[in-house]
Parts: structure tokens; sequence; C-alpha cells
């Protein structure tokens, strides 16, 4: 994307222009139990556009990892169809990078941050003289220039989850699935990795979808919010995030209109009985 | 049951090609003709008695290896400084290997009892040193806080607190062994000591009988799995509300 | 080295000096006859002699040869089956469990049976120690590939990593150091079982050589050669030991 898209971006109504990337279109998935079958999603449809930051929200068990793995290609629909950038999903793809919640089993404790990188570069197109300037470059975006030979043992939760996705980036994604990758962290390094994912989803234009089960974290971040009802996972809402862009850890979080759909969305999620 | 498929395929397979005589009937047998003879063997009572003489050694020799193993490994778990000073003779002394003092036992013993619990008492002295050394070393701190607080004697301290959070590691470190006193008991009496299962073996084997040899070789099989099994078992009834040491 | 850990070697050094200085004491005071526990000296005397006519190498060349031999065919082809059953579930479903009731098989129970269908020859010797050192690393690099992180085939699905790429860079490293320890009792069985082939069919090497030190009661013979053998199970442990610090490095 040019510098002349990348800022119009930041305007909110901008996203509606883009073209379509994803499409889910009544997605359902279904898996045996006992005598009959458990489902789990039903009868899901969702849009998202490129350069969108979607999050999704929804009490545990109402699907949400569900659905990230089928947009992933890591399992398949049992009804409905997904398609990406015109292509059916019937697999996964580097096109579609994953970050997995439980960042320490995803990583490779036995190479170092720059080897974990490697291997996602490996395994691509770019030519391995470019290799070293890629993975410097993606370092310093994700702040872990000074942990390049360390081994993932030897890094903080939140340094772990920016190696994943370091390491996504260096796929050359056209979206990020991300699943609760803030979850085990700390309130401080959640805040700062909100800001770091976002700031680097906007500079890139790159399409991100977000699942938490933090309304604010999910306010904070999207452009939309897609909220999920339980068993049998349904999209219950869909909120238009109207806030300007860059976001900001105080100002946008006092922000009347955060505190409007923060008010909003809470309505979805599930009380405890 | 799938498990099944390959053991009893490989015994049919066995089975006809021993019929249509390609090898020899003085080395091979069939399995027909080897459940014949372990039959015979287990009713003559010359498998019994063999097994008791195997299963005294091994226990015996098991007893007082462990015995040692244990308290070494204890004191030198709870001293730092026996650990320390300790740690170099231990390395120098464990790698011996047991069936190499074979011919030292047969000097000072003779053959019988004596050669076979020495060398079993050796193989299992290490495994229960380690084990119990590293054991009682990861007693948590917090609980060695707790005794602090509690102003907990050393013999208090060592009974309410640190043999109860190290015996299910000091429990493994006796399945450990005991699986070693077999093995090593039957390696002493193929290799030297005239009694016992692993004789039985030998003098099946050097009078020309193929079947008794596989029958015995059979049992000592199972009676190794038996032991393994029913130790497991025994571990995980006892220790399974805690976690159990792999 | 840290003063403190210099410290701690010398002592533990002294302490095993002492308990050579105790051997020494009880031979030089007669406590023990000269019969089972020969004095230090005459250990040493007879070590030197065997070096110095060439048997020590012999025997030390014939049980360390045949033991690598056996060892390393068997760690190779013990590896690579291992890796052909533990990559395909339903061949671990047949095989497996019949592996498990072989483990606890003394390997030395089949000693007698190779000789019986191989007579006493060095073949027989070797076929042996191949069987015992076997099983370690078939069971162990099974047990390596079957406990990878599940996770790790996801990413790799995600990151569309090509087959070979994912045995290479992903299952191999990760089964390494469950692989690694089957090796290691691998190569103990292996020196065991050499030891005890040699002392039931005299093939010249350091185990036929004490038991026949021993059946003539040239004590001091025997004792140097259990040193030997000592030396070579401390030698092989440190050796091992060093590759595994060294490989596993990213564990510690």
């Amino acid at each position: 994307m040019s510098a002349t898209q990348l800022s119009e971006l930041r305007r909110p109504d901008a996203v509606a222009s883009r073209p379509i990337l994803l499409s889910i279109d009544k997605v359902g998935f279904s898996v045996p139990a006992g005598n009959g079958k458990l489902t789990i999603l039903e009868d899901l449809s969702l849009e998202v556009r490129e350069g969108e930051f979607v999050s999704i929200i929804g009490g545990s068990g109402c699907g949400k990892t569900t659905l990230l793995r089928l947009i992933g290609g890591l399992n398949l629909p049992t009804s409905g169809t997904i398609t990406f950038d015109g292509a059916v999903v019937d697999r996964p793809s580097r096109k579609r990078a994953v970050v997995f919640q439980d960042y320490t089993k995803a990583l490779l404790p036995w190479r170092t941050v720059v080897g974990n990188i490697k291997l996602a570069l490996d395994s691509g197109t770019t030519p391995a003289d470019t290799h070293a300037a890629t993975i410097d470059r993606l370092l310093q975006q994700v702040g872990l220039s000074d942990a390049a030979d360390r081994f993932p043992r030897q890094l903080s939760g939140g340094m772990q989850q920016r190696l994943q996705i370091a390491r996504c980036l260096a796929l050359e994604p056209k979206m990020l699935l991300m699943d609760e990758p803030f979850g085990a962290l700390d309130a401080i390094t959640r805040q700062n990795l909100q800001d770091e994912v976002s700031r680097l989803a906007k500079q890139t234009g790159m399409t991100v979808i977000f699942i938490t089960h933090d309304i604010e974290e999910a306010t904070y971040l999207g452009d939309r919010v897609v909220a999920m009802e339980s068993r049998p996972g349904r999209i219950s809402a869909v909120l238009d995030i109207n806030l300007p862009w860059p976001r900001d850890q105080l100002t946008t979080r006092e922000d009347e209109r955060f505190l409007r759909y923060r008010h909003e969305l809470f309505k979805y999620l599930p009380r405890a009985h | 049951m799938r498990a099944l498929i390959l053991p009893c395929s490989v015994i049919a397979l066995w089975e006809v090609v021993g019929r249509s005589q390609v090898v020899q009937s003085d080395q091979m047998s069939r399995p027909s003709e080897i459940a014949v003879a372990g039959l015979a063997a287990l009713s003559d009572g010359s498998m019994l008695s063999a097994t008791g003489q195997t299963i005294t050694t091994a226990l015996v020799g098991l007893l007082i290896g462990s015995a040692i193993g244990i308290s070494l490994g204890a004191w030198f778990g709870l001293s730092a400084v026996a650990g320390r000073l300790s740690q170099i003779s231990v390395e120098v002394f464990r790698p011996v290997p047991s069936v190499a003092l074979i011919p030292i036992a047969m000097l000072a013993f003779g053959f019988g009892y004596g050669m076979g619990i020495s060398i079993v008492a050796f193989a299992c002295m290490w495994p229960a040193l380690i084990i119990t050394q590293a054991a009682v070393r990861e007693v948590p701190g917090e609980l060695m806080e707790v005794a602090r607080v509690l102003e907990l004697g050393w013999a208090s301290r060592l009974f309410n607190i640190v043999l109860p959070d190290a015996v299910p590691n000091l429990f493994t470190a006796m399945r450990l062994a005991a699986g070693i006193s077999l093995i090593v008991a039957v390696t002493v009496e193929i290799t030297a000591n005239p009694m016992g299962l692993g004789y039985a073996l030998v003098v099946a084997q050097q009078t020309l009988h193929p079947d008794t040899m596989f029958a015995y070789l059979i049992w000592i099989g199972l009676l190794g799995w038996l032991l393994n099994a029913g130790l497991l078992q025994a571990q995980s009834r006892l220790f399974g509300r805690w976690s159990i040491a792999a | 080295m840290k003063p403190d850990r210099l410290l701690q070697n010398a002592g533990g050094i002294g302490v095993l000096l002492a308990l050579f200085g105790l051997w020494a004491v009880i031979t030089k005071f007669g406590l023990v006859s000269p019969v089972f526990l020969p004095s230090v000296g005459d250990t040493f005397g007879a070590l030197l002699e065997q070096a110095e006519d060439g048997s020590l190498g012999r025997a030390v060349m014939g049980t360390g040869g045949r033991m690598l031999l056996g060892f390393g065919f068997a760690a190779l082809v013990g590896c690579s089956v291992g890796l052909l059953i533990g990559l395909s579930p339903q061949a671990r479903a047949y095989i497996e469990p019949s592996l498990e009731f072989l483990r606890p098989l003394p390997a030395s129970a089949v000693i007698p049976v190779a000789i019986l269908l191989l007579g006493l020859t060095k073949t027989m010797i070797i076929s042996v120690i191949v069987f015992g050192s076997l099983w370690p690393t078939l069971l162990a690099t099974i047990q390596g590939i079957k406990s990878v992180e599940p996770r790790l085939f996801e990413m790799a699905r995600t990151m569309e990593l090509p087959h070979w790429t994912v045995i290479r860079s992903i299952i191999l490293p990760s089964a390494l150091p469950d692989i690694f320890a089957g090796l290691r009792l691998a190569l103990t069985v292996s020196l065991i079982l050499a030891v005890v082939t040699e002392m039931m069919s005299a093939e010249a090497g350091l185990g036929a050589m004490i038991l026949l030190a021993a059946r003539s009661f040239r004590s001091p013979e025997l004792f140097a050669g259990v040193l030997t053998l000592g030396a070579i199970g401390f030698g092989i442990n440190a050796v091992m030991e060093f590759a595994q610090r060294h490989l596993l490095r990213w564990r510690h």
C-alpha cells in the first residue's frame, strides 16, 4: 500500500472503501458427539476488508478459537464456505499467518530468536542474502534487537509473543490471525503489545483478525468488533468503532465514544449465574 | 486389539517355518514344542525352583543395594557439603560395569548366592543413590521454609517434610532398581553363577534343548514385564493422588 | 574456574584419594587376603606390565572395537526404524505394545540363544551387542518423536513447511534429548554385553582377561583389568556428558 493509502486508512470511514479480502459465508462447524453431533458454530457470515482490524469477542466456549482455525485453514467447516483473496480456504496458508495463544509451545526452543525467524524465511521465496537484513528489520519492529541470540527460554512471556509475531510477519502474510495473544501476559506488557500490534498493523496496512475475551481490548484495537454468543456459536452483533487513529491508552479509553461502545458490548457477554 | 496382531502373527509364522524344517532341530524350536517344554519344566518344579533362586538373589541384592544407595543419597542430598565432596568419587565408581566385578565376586564368595547378591547390590546402589539425592535436594524451598518457621528439629524435618515429599521419587528409584536387580541377577547366572534361571537357560543351550531354552527365555521376559507392570500399578495406586515421577 | 568450584573439586579429589589411601592401608596391614584384594602397588604394576607387553592394548581394542561396532550399527538401525515407526500412528499402534513387552527383557538372556544359533564366534558377539543396543535406541527414538509438541505441527502447517523441513527442523531436534538418552543407555548395555560375551566365549578382550586372571588367582591382573573397564566406562560417560551439554545447551 502507498503512503497516501496508508494515511487514508487512518480515517475511520476509510476502510469501507477497501476491497473485501475475507468472506465467511453461512459457515457452520460441528463434531460428532455421543449419539449425534455437537454444533460449535452455526450460520456465521462475515466480510472483512483489506486493512481492517476486526476484533472478535465472546465468552469461553463460544467457538471464537474454532472460527479462527477455520479461517486459518487448520480445520474445515462442516457447512458453508470461507473465501480468502478470491479462493476457497481449504488448507493453511502463509498468507494467513496464525499467532497462537500458547506462544511458548509455538516457538522452537532449540533455536535462537534469529533462528526462529529464519525458519519462516528459509521456507519462503525471498533470496537468502536478504534474510539477514529482513531479520534485523523485523527485530527492530517488534523491539527484540537486543535479544537476537537468546533462546526462547531466556525470554519473558511478552518477548516470546513478540517473537512469534515477528516470525509471522516474516511470512509476509496478507492477514494476521491472533488467538487471544495477550491473554497470558501482565497488564502493562499487554498494553505495550496492544499498541505495538496496532501500530504495526496500521503502518503496513495488514488485515488483522484478533480474538479476545476483553471488551476494552477489542474496542481499543478494532475498526469493528464482532460479538459472538455461545452454544452454538453465532454472531450476535457487529459494531463499527469510529474512534480516531492512532489510539492512545489514556485518551482513547476515556473518550466518550469508547465508553459507549463498551457499554453496548457489555450486553453481549455472558453473565455468571 | 491391534497390539496382539504382531506377536500372534510372529508366533504363527514361526510355527509354520518350524514345521517346514528349514533350520536344524537342535538349534531351533517351534512355539508348540516350546510350550510343551515350558509346561514340563513348570510341572516338575525345576522352573519354579530356579525362579525362586533368581528372585531371592535379586531381592536380597536389591534390598542391600538400595538401602546403601538410599542412605548415601539422602546424606548427600541433605548435606550440601557431603554432596559436593562425594561427587567425583561417585562419578568414578558408578560407571564401572557391574559385570566386571563378577570375577572378583567369584574369588571372594565362590559360586552361589554371595556372588549374585553382591553384584546385584552394587548395580542397584547407584540408581538408588542418584535418584534419592536428587529427590531430597529438590524438596521445594517453600516446604523447607515452613519447617523453619515451625522450628522443626532435623529429625522432625526429615520425617515430616523431606521424606513424604521425596517418597514418590524414592518409589521410582526402587522401581528402576528392581528392574535392574532382575536383569543383573540373570546376567550373573548366565555368565558364571551356576544357579537360577540364567543358569537353566545356559544348561538348556549346552545340552542342545532349544525348546526348554526358549521356554526359559520367554519365562524370564514375562517375569520382567510382570515385575515392571506390577510396580507401576502399585505406584499409581499409592501415589496416584500425587504426581508420579517418571 | 571460580575459587568456590576449585575448592569443591579439590575436596572431591581429596575424598577419592582418601579412598585409595584406605585401599592401600587395608592391604598394607593384611586385613584382607591378597588373593582377594591385591595391593595398590601390585595392581598398578600389573597394569603397567600389560600396557608394555601389548596385552592391555589388544584387550581394549577387542572389547572396545566390538562394543562400538555393535552399538554403531544398532544406533543407525534403531534411529532410522524408530523414525519410521514414530511418524506413523498406525505403525505405533501395532508395534509399540510388543516393544514395551521386550523392554524389561535382560539382553544377556539372548546370549545362549545366539550361541546355539551362531556358535562361540565373533558374529555371535556382535549380534548380541546389536540386539541389546537396538531396543533402547528404538524405544527412545519412538518416544522422542511421540512427544513432539503438537502445536509445532500446526505452526508448520500454517507456515506451509515442506515435509522434509518438518522432519529435519522440528521433529529431529525435538526428539534429540530422548534419542540421546536412549543412545547413552544403549552404549552402557553394549559395554556390558561385550564383556559378558567375552567371558563366555574367551574371545580376546578385557572380560576374558579378568575371568582368566580370577581363575588363575592372579588378583593384581584381575584388578588391573577391572580398573581399565572402569576407566572405559568413565570415559564413555564423560564423552556422552560433554556431547549432551553441547547438543542440548538450549535446555539449560
